[in-house]
């Protein structure tokens, strides 16, 4: 039944498809011409000029190299090629940052920094989750592509209402058709950012239960703001495309806006409390993604995972829901 | 029993009444017409009775059973508009079709499109509005429905194409399917329909087979004298139901005794008087004046 609405995911993967394989040509020319930052040479240039090896050993899947570095710090390096590198800074700089005691991790990027060294470590585990996470506002604009399929119908309800099946179900199905959509485009770009970066170093992939639950929560989000278009448009004949297109920015700058206390003023603690109010509504403002990094409570992004995917499929069930009712009351 | 069968039906848009309490029942087999002037109510009856506009009042039934989803498996349906996806191919309604539906024959579809010259590997967007009505029309004959409703389906064709689509009407009413359709050609109701329906401001002015209402009435004509001649007398006549002048040409509208009329036309010293049948358009014309209890002079009629 939903033919028309395969076809339109189709071709949207096929672009899609066309844009990754594109990037994906940029990558490997970036890869070729920088090869001399990831070949042999290129510990010196992390260590700085003036460093000095003072001893290179073998060890298992690499070489391990102690610099002495002109200010003094010692690095050891082992570089494991296209595994990665992995190195420990003692000396007087690390002493200077005695105060500093934190771990940062972006990625399989880690440093840990404590009073007496510095661990770095250049591929560590990879968490798809988190990858997929990453890629929440990407599936985003999936979802707005393939948005508002039931408005698009109502152009031709002569057509669609006219087909043996009940009118919920075939809402249902056009839902579904896109939202397969959107998770394939999803995981098309998940294998095209790790295809990227194994150019660079070989990934050590995990599915960790904390990424797994980021990646639930992508799903959830895209999902929510693909039926938060439904919901706007499924009464409109003609016309929703502005709501389309105005919705990306009310929902970025809503959530935004949000934050800004504005309390000194009757009118800014309104316009606060109003902001508040449709950021709960807004899938976008959910989207914050951390990792290692030390997490801030910024909007409603900083609320537990389980909860978010909570708030987020209640948001997706209620717009589809009102999308359908909205719908269902149109006629040709 | 009547294969759809449509009763009291009502339809309104705000306060404006486009339907007002019809009901029609449509044999099984038959070319049923449904005529009447813009607005009066037509496309608003078919959108009803595909549950494509909510009705106030009434009953659809198709076969005594009202309409559910299934049973679209057995209703095909040419809207007035050419509805079809732009960014499709002919084909690719085909295909589309064909998924939806158990029954669809895309070889005969893509017979009936090559016989409108509808190229099946054109985008919709690019088909003139004569090609999207004749698309329309392939899809729905290629599903060999149970019920066909057609509402204006030869609009934008071709004198050729109107033609073939008569001529698919009628052979799908010889096959037993039952057809409901409307068109402004009175012509082609005329050819096709067995029964027809007129409808006026939503209500039903006129129902019944076309040759009953036909051989109902006459209608008596001839060229008058003078044209400032009077025709009261006629007016005043019971027995005449309509009087049409035009310049010198009189048409009259009767009920009773047309040869007695003819004689008494003849004898004002008219010229080329004659007894003709009723066609459509007069049954059409009668039944949508505004007031057809009386005769009526309507000057420059016609």
């Amino acid at each position: 039944m939903a033919y028309v609405e395969w076809l339109r995911v189709k071709k949207t993967l096929i672009v899609l498809s066309i844009v990754l394989a594109a990037l994906f040509l940029i990558v490997v020319v970036v890869r070729i011409s920088a090869n001399s930052e990831f070949g042999p040479g290129r510990l010196n240039s992390m260590i700085g000029s003036g460093a000095t090896v003072v001893s290179t050993q073998p060890v298992p899947g690499g070489t391990r190299t102690v610099y002495k570095a002109a200010n003094g710090d010692t690095v050891t390096v082992t570089d494991r090629g296209a595994d990665g590198v992995s190195g420990i800074v003692t000396g007087p700089t690390v002493d200077a940052k005695k105060s500093k005691n934190q771990h940062v991790r972006i990625g399989p990027f880690s440093m840990t920094a404590s009073k007496s060294e510095v661990e770095f470590e250049t591929n560590g585990p990879l968490d798809v989750g988190m990858v997929f996470a990453y890629l929440t506002l990407f599936g985003a604009i999936i979802a707005t592509v393939l948005a508002a399929p039931l408005a698009r119908e109502n152009e031709r309800l002569e057509v669609a209402w006219t087909k043996p099946v009940d009118r919920t179900l075939y809402a249902l199905q056009l839902y579904g058709v896109d939202i397969a959509g959107i998770l394939a485009a999803m995981l098309m770009m998940l294998v095209a950012c790790i295809a990227a970066y194994t150019l660079f170093q070989i990934p050590h992939l995990t599915l960790t239960s904390d990424g797994a639950l980021h990646a639930l929560a992508a799903i959830v989000a895209c999902t929510a703001w693909y039926t938060m278009y439904a919901a706007l448009t499924s009464w409109m004949k003609r016309g929703f495309g502005a709501f389309i297109g105005i919705a990306w920015p009310v929902g970025i700058f809503v959530p935004g806006l949000a934050l800004i206390p504005m309390t000194g003023t009757a009118v800014g603690a309104t316009f606060h409390w109003f902001f508040q109010i449709i950021s709960v509504l807004d899938p976008l403002a959910y989207v914050h993604l951390t990792s290692g990094i030390p997490r801030h409570d910024i909007g409603l992004g900083g609320i537990d995972e389980p909860l978010k995917i909570l708030i987020l499929a209640a948001l997706a069930l209620v717009y589809a829901g009102a999308g359908l009712i909205e719908w269902r009351r149109v006629e040709a | 029993m009547s294969t759809i069968s449509i009763s009291h039906l009502r339809k309104t848009y705000g306060q404006f009444v486009a339907v007002d309490d019809l009901s029609i029942e449509i044999p099984t087999g038959t070319v049923y017409g449904l005529l009447g002037p813009n607005g009066a109510g037509k496309t608003s009856t078919f959108k009803c009775m595909l549950g494509l506009a909510n009705c106030g009042l009434g009953q659809i039934a198709y076969d005594g059973q009202p309409l559910a989803p299934a049973t679209f498996e057995r209703i095909a349906y040419v809207p007035e508009r050419a509805v079809l996806y732009d960014h499709l191919t002919v084909a690719e309604h085909f295909e589309m079709t064909r998924r939806a539906f158990k029954k669809f024959d895309v070889k005969r579809a893509t017979e009936l499109v090559g016989q409108f010259g509808v190229d099946p590997r054109k985008r919709a967007r690019a088909l003139s509005k004569g090609m999207k009505t004749a698309t329309m029309v392939a899809i729905a004959f290629a599903r060999e429905p149970d019920f066909l409703i057609l509402d204006e389906p030869t609009s934008g064709l071709d004198p050729v194409n109107q033609r073939s689509v008569l001529n698919l009407i009628i052979n799908e009413a010889t096959r037993g399917c039952t057809i409901l359709f409307s068109s402004h050609q009175i012509g082609q109701v005329e050819r096709a329909a067995e029964r027809i329906a007129i409808l006026q401001n939503g209500r039903l002015a006129l129902e019944g087979a076309v040759d009953d209402l036909k051989a109902d009435r006459k209608i008596v004509e001839g060229i008058l004298p003078s044209e400032d001649y009077s025709v009261n007398g006629f007016a005043a006549d019971r027995r005449i139901a309509r009087v049409d002048k035009q310049g010198r040409i009189l048409r009259l509208t009767v009920v009773h005794e047309p040869d007695e009329i003819a004689n008494q036309l003849a004898a004002t010293g008219a010229q080329g008087v004659r007894v003709v049948d009723l066609n459509l358009e007069d049954i059409f014309i009668g039944a949508v004046a505004p007031d057809t209890s009386n005769a009526v002079v309507v000057e420059g009629a016609n």
